[in-house]
Order: C-alpha cells, then structure tokens, then sequence
C-alpha cells in the first residue's frame, strides 16, 4: 500500500467519492441477470463445432468411398434362410426377384465337388443367372462364375460336412476388374460347419472393388509440448511423444483396383502392399484378414512465432522412429484349389516430420489448428515371412527388405484447441485430426494413398 | 446473521427486492470507480452494469470472509480492466509507450481538489496510465500483482506508473495554481 503523502491525499478523497449511475442501469442489470448465461451458448458452440467437424470429415470419407459407383447402396444385403434351411443370398435392391431367373437355390448347375476330401476347398462353376449349392461332405469353398449377360449368378452353400468350413464369394468378386456394371453386387456367406444358420455377412462388398482390403485408419500418437505462456515472439518448444496403434481383421474390398493388400504404417500413413504369390492381386479372395500392432515414438523442438493473443504460427523439426508387425491370412485361387497364405511382417521406419501449422484462438475456450504436415520417410527395413499352403504342401518363404527412401507425404492437419487447467498447470488438449495425401511408403510400387489420422496433442502452456 | 448476510441469502433466493436493495447500497460507490477507470460516463456505466451482473452470477461464491464492499469493488475493477481491454478505442491508448515522458519530481503537492475534480484529473491520463495509477494509488495493488493482471512486466507496472504519478502532481500544480490565480482575479 502506497504510504506516499500524494497516495494517502488521493485514497483519502477517493474514499468517500460516489456518483449516482443512469437510472435505467439497474433495469438493464435485473435483465440480464435473469437471462440464461452467455457461457452455456459458448459451451454450445463447442459441442456444434466439433459435431460440425464430424460431420464433414464423415461425408468426405463417405464420398471418397462411394464415388467409384453407385451401385454400393445395392450391396447393403442381408442373409436370410430359406424353407429348406439352407442360406440364401437376397437380391440387389436395384433389380426385383421378378428379373432374376432361377437365382434361387437348388437349381444348382455345375457343383462338381464330389470326391474332393474334407477340409479341401474346390471352386463350384455356376452358370449365368444361376446359383450353386454344395453337398455336404464336398465342399469347403464354392466360387461362383460372372457372367456378363447375367451377373447376378448367386452362389450357396449347404453345410460342407463337419469339421469343414463353407465360404461363399459371389459372382462379383471375380469378375474383370475392367466391368463396370453396377448391378453386381457381392456379398459372403460364412456356413460353419455342421451348423445351418449363415453366420456371416462381410460388409462392404462393393461393385468394381475388387480388392478385400481399405486403407486402414490408424490413431497417431499424443504429443506434448511445452510453451511458455503470454509470450509473444519467439520460442522454442520442446515436444515429444509415443503411442501404440492396433488394427485387426479388414474384410472390405479396396478402391484401388490394382493393389493387393494394404494397410497403413504408423503414423505415417503409409501403406504396405502385398501382392499374391500367383501375381494376380486382384484375385484376393474377400474376407481375408489383417492385423497389425505398432509402437512409435517422436521427439524434436517447434519453432513458435506468436503474433498476438490469438494468432501464432508453429513449425520445426521432429524424428520419428515406428516398428510394427503385420499378420496377413488371405487367400487366392490357384487352378481349381485355392491357396491359404499367411504372412508375418516386421518394419522399422526412420522419418522426418516438419509441421507449418498456423494457430488461431477463437474464443477463450475454443481454438483451432491448420495446417501441414510434410513427412520425409528416411528409411524402412522390413523383414518377412510367408507361409503358402495348398492342398498338397506347405512352403515358408523368408525375405528382407531394405529401403533407403526419400518420400515426401503432405498431410492436412486440423484441430480445434480446448484450455484446461489442473491446479496450477495449465494446458491445451488438442485432438486433431490429420488427412494425408500424396505417395506413400511404397513396398510393390502401390498408388498413392489417401488416410485419415487422428490423435491427440497436450501443450503445457502455464506452471 | 448479520444484515449482509440476511441480503445475500435473500439475493440468492433469488429476491428481486434484495437484489434491487444490493445494488442501491453499492452503486454510488463502484459508479465512481468505475469513472475513474474510464473516459465517459456511458463507459463508465456498461462497466458498472457488466460488473453487477457478475456480483450477481458469482455472489454464491462470497464466502463472508471479509467485507461484501471490498468483494464487489474487486469484481468492478476486474470488469473494468476487461472492458479496456475488449474496447477498441481504449486499445490505442492501452499502449505503454514511452510518449508521456516527464521528469520525476519529488514534490508531492497538496490537493486542494474535490473528489469529482481529482477522478476528472485522473480521466486525462493516457488509459495506460490511467489504469495504473488507479490499481496502485487508489486501489492499493502492488506492482506485482498489476503485472499479472495486465499482463505486462512489473518493472513495466512500476516505471509507468511513476511518470503517471509526475504528470498528474504536475496538473493538480497547475490546477491549483489556475484555480489561485482566479480567486486573485476574482478578489
């Protein structure tokens, strides 16, 4: 307290000083005292503005998956049973029943199974229009034949014996990768052995989208940095960060028609390819299954240029360091049998990240991030194993794989900024979400790629 | 229960006769500080209305520590200090720049103004000048604590409070000396 002869005079004046305010003030006051709190509306605007972020990042993902045709509406199909207990596959809802001849089951044509030992998988013709159904004890995967004239050859199976798993893919899958025919539609039945329900239907099955696999969305990891608070200028921020990723059992077809397998490396978005053995990836029969677990961990300092309370710009330098392991099961067709592979896959990946992310505060309990992510892929060392196994032998083939890479990979990088504080910490919780573009970690030369990434920043803003 | 206390409770039951009788009592009083924290009486007035709306949203945390008159001056001083801080026309003039130098003087004058002459006096100050004298001579915050609420340094607080300090004792001289000059006029 001021103890000056100048203070004391003023805080002795000051002390009695009143003025009389307008005589609306209270009027206006006892209103907005009774109005609901501004507060509420702003807590509003979060919640619409991350459901608006949903939203839009949902129908950009749905258009990307649907542009390709639009007969996916035709593969929504449901599996049924018929009077004769055995699974039915129903029809595209673009065509009525009345259009279909003898699509139904028992008016099997070519199923010539017989003599095949159980556990063996033999392929079943079909002929146009028509359906197939296995006996019992014969088959354990049936494949129905396209026909161009009358694609709609649906294919059943009646319960392959015990011990014997029944699959059925639909005409669909296999047609020529160049057919576009919207009516086509595939979908799967899963028949277990010995149990007459169908158990089983894969989704996504789509028209012209021959490959079992989609890219895989992969969580990135948290980050967290520290920024010194109410600074403006220059900093540095130290940032680092580690996570896991986890993904299994893909069973939709692919966009790209002319990759094999595919699925994303963490958390680059990058993508591991794997064509069959018989060379032909397109013929990767659906319902195959991946899984993939991975470990990364990133560390490096962002340069930030904060221009005011509300604008800052943020880039740097960070290395990023990821292992993962992959396990494929899928299967091809080879002659009249198929084969069973299975692959065992482990990738370490040296990269460079460097962010140009601009930041603006829009409320004081709402700010967002944009930007770019420019990832550099320095190096990528794999090491894999493959099982093949047919009806007569099992073969493991074993490779490495050593890659000096220099791929550049933008990615689209949003978040919207929330400040929390615990006690006397203050931070700003981040989720982002992130759309990479471009090539990608290219292993048998698949297209460019495209990814949704999503995560978590936590920025130490206050202590 | 003492009567404050009876009139929070009362306020808090939502007794618009209460609220009413609250703000009554302190009106006059944040008014002024109110006023003296900015250039118009309109100004002076959203920030009071501002300020009682939070006493009202916040009375629930009043813990009757200490005296509901000091609880409800600090809330006006804090919605003064947003109210400049979100008002343009104050933002300008929020600049702590060095354009106001002055020499230090070590004369205090004596103040032979009344209350309304000396916040007039007060309202001339550059806003930045304005709102440190105000938090440290009136309101009795060290320099510490202005740095923190205004988000400058508090060797930042403390310099340019000292130059405010100079040129107000320099116009209350002047003010006097005027004010002398015409009494001599007058006789």
């Amino acid at each position: 307290m001021p103890d000056n002869q100048l203070e004391k005079q003023i805080q002795d004046l000051m002390s009695g000083f009143e003025l009389q305010p307008g005589a609306g003030a209270w009027t206006n006051i006892q209103q907005a005292i009774t109005q609901p709190r501004r507060k509420r509306r702003v807590f509003a605007w979060w919640w619409l503005s991350g459901l608006l972020l949903l939203g839009t990042g949902w129908a950009w993902f749905y258009y990307e998956q649907h542009k390709a045709g639009p007969a996916a509406a035709a593969t929504q199909t449901t599996a049924t049973q018929n009077n004769t207990g055995l699974p039915q596959v129903p029809e595209p809802a673009s065509k009525s029943a009345a259009d279909e001849p003898n699509a139904n089951i028992g008016t099997t044509q070519d199923a010539t199974t017989a003599g095949v030992p159980a556990n063996k998988e033999v392929l079943a013709e079909t002929a146009p229009g028509n359906g197939v159904q296995a006996t019992a004890g014969d088959a354990a995967v049936m494949r129905g034949q396209h026909n161009n004239n009358n694609p709609h050859a649906a294919v059943v199976a009646n319960a392959a014996g015990i011990g014997n798993n029944v699959v059925l893919t639909p005409a669909a899958a296999y047609i020529d990768s160049t057919v576009q025919d919207p009516a086509m539609y595939g979908s799967v039945l899963r028949n277990m052995a010995g149990l007459l329900h169908p158990e089983t239907l894969l989704p996504g099955l789509e028209a012209n989208q021959l490959n079992p696999f989609q890219p895989l969305q992969v969580p990135g990891e948290p980050h967290i940095q520290v920024k010194q608070p109410h600074k403006h200028g220059w900093q540095l921020m130290p940032t680092a960060g580690a996570g896991v990723s986890a993904v299994a059992l893909v069973t939709r077809t692919a966009n790209n028609q002319n990759s094999g397998l595919s699925f994303s490396v963490p958390p680059y978005s990058d993508y591991l390819n794997l064509t069959p053995s018989n060379g032909n990836s397109s013929a990767v029969i659906p319902g195959a299954t991946a899984n993939t677990s991975g470990f990364s961990w990133q560390a490096g300092v962002l340069l930030d240029r904060t221009f005011s309370d509300k604008w800052s710009v943020e880039s740097g330098l960070l290395y990023q360091y990821s292992s993962f392991n992959a396990v494929f099961n899928y299967r091809v067709p080879s002659g009249q049998l198929y084969q069973s592979l299975q692959q065992h896959s482990k990738y370490h990946i040296h990269a460079i990240d460097v962010p140009l992310l601009l930041h603006w505060k829009a409320l004081s309990v709402l700010g967002f991030s944009g930007g770019l992510m420019n990832g550099f892929v320095i190096t990528a060392n794999g090491r894999s194993t493959s099982t093949v196994a047919t009806t007569t032998a099992f073969t493991t083939k074993t490779a490495s794989i050593k890659s000096l890479m220099h791929t550049y990979q933008p990615a689209f990088y949003f978040s919207p900024d929330v400040p929390l504080r615990t006690g006397h910490l203050q931070w700003r919780i981040a989720p982002y979400l992130q759309y990479g573009i471009g090539s990608a970690f290219k292993i048998t030369g698949n297209q460019g790629q495209r990814l949704w990434q999503t995560g978590v920043n936590v920025v130490l803003t206050g202590w | 229960m003492t009567d404050n206390s009876r009139l929070i409770a009362a306020c808090l039951a939502g007794d618009v006769a209460a609220q009413e009788q609250l703000y009554k009592t302190f009106a006059g009083q944040m008014m002024a500080i109110c006023y003296r924290y900015t250039k118009s009486v309109t100004d002076a007035q959203d920030v009071l209305q501002e300020g009682f709306i939070n006493v009202f949203r916040c009375l629930h945390q009043y813990k009757g520590g200490g005296e509901l008159g000091a609880w409800i001056r600090r809330i006006m001083v804090n919605a003064a200090l947003n109210y400049l801080k979100q008002t343009k026309r104050y933002q300008g003039d929020m600049v702590l720049t060095d354009d106001y130098m002055h020499p230090v003087s070590g004369d205090d004058p004596v103040i032979n103004l009344s209350a309304k002459e000396l916040a007039d006096l007060i309202r001339q100050l550059p806003s930045g000048y304005q709102t440190i004298f105000n938090l440290h001579a009136v309101e009795g915050y060290s320099h510490v604590e202005i740095a923190g609420m205004m988000g400058i340094s508090e060797s930042t607080s403390r310099s340019q409070y000292m130059r405010a300090r100079t040129l107000l004792a320099t116009w209350i001289t002047k003010y006097d000396a005027d004010a002398t000059k015409k009494m001599n006029y007058a006789g």
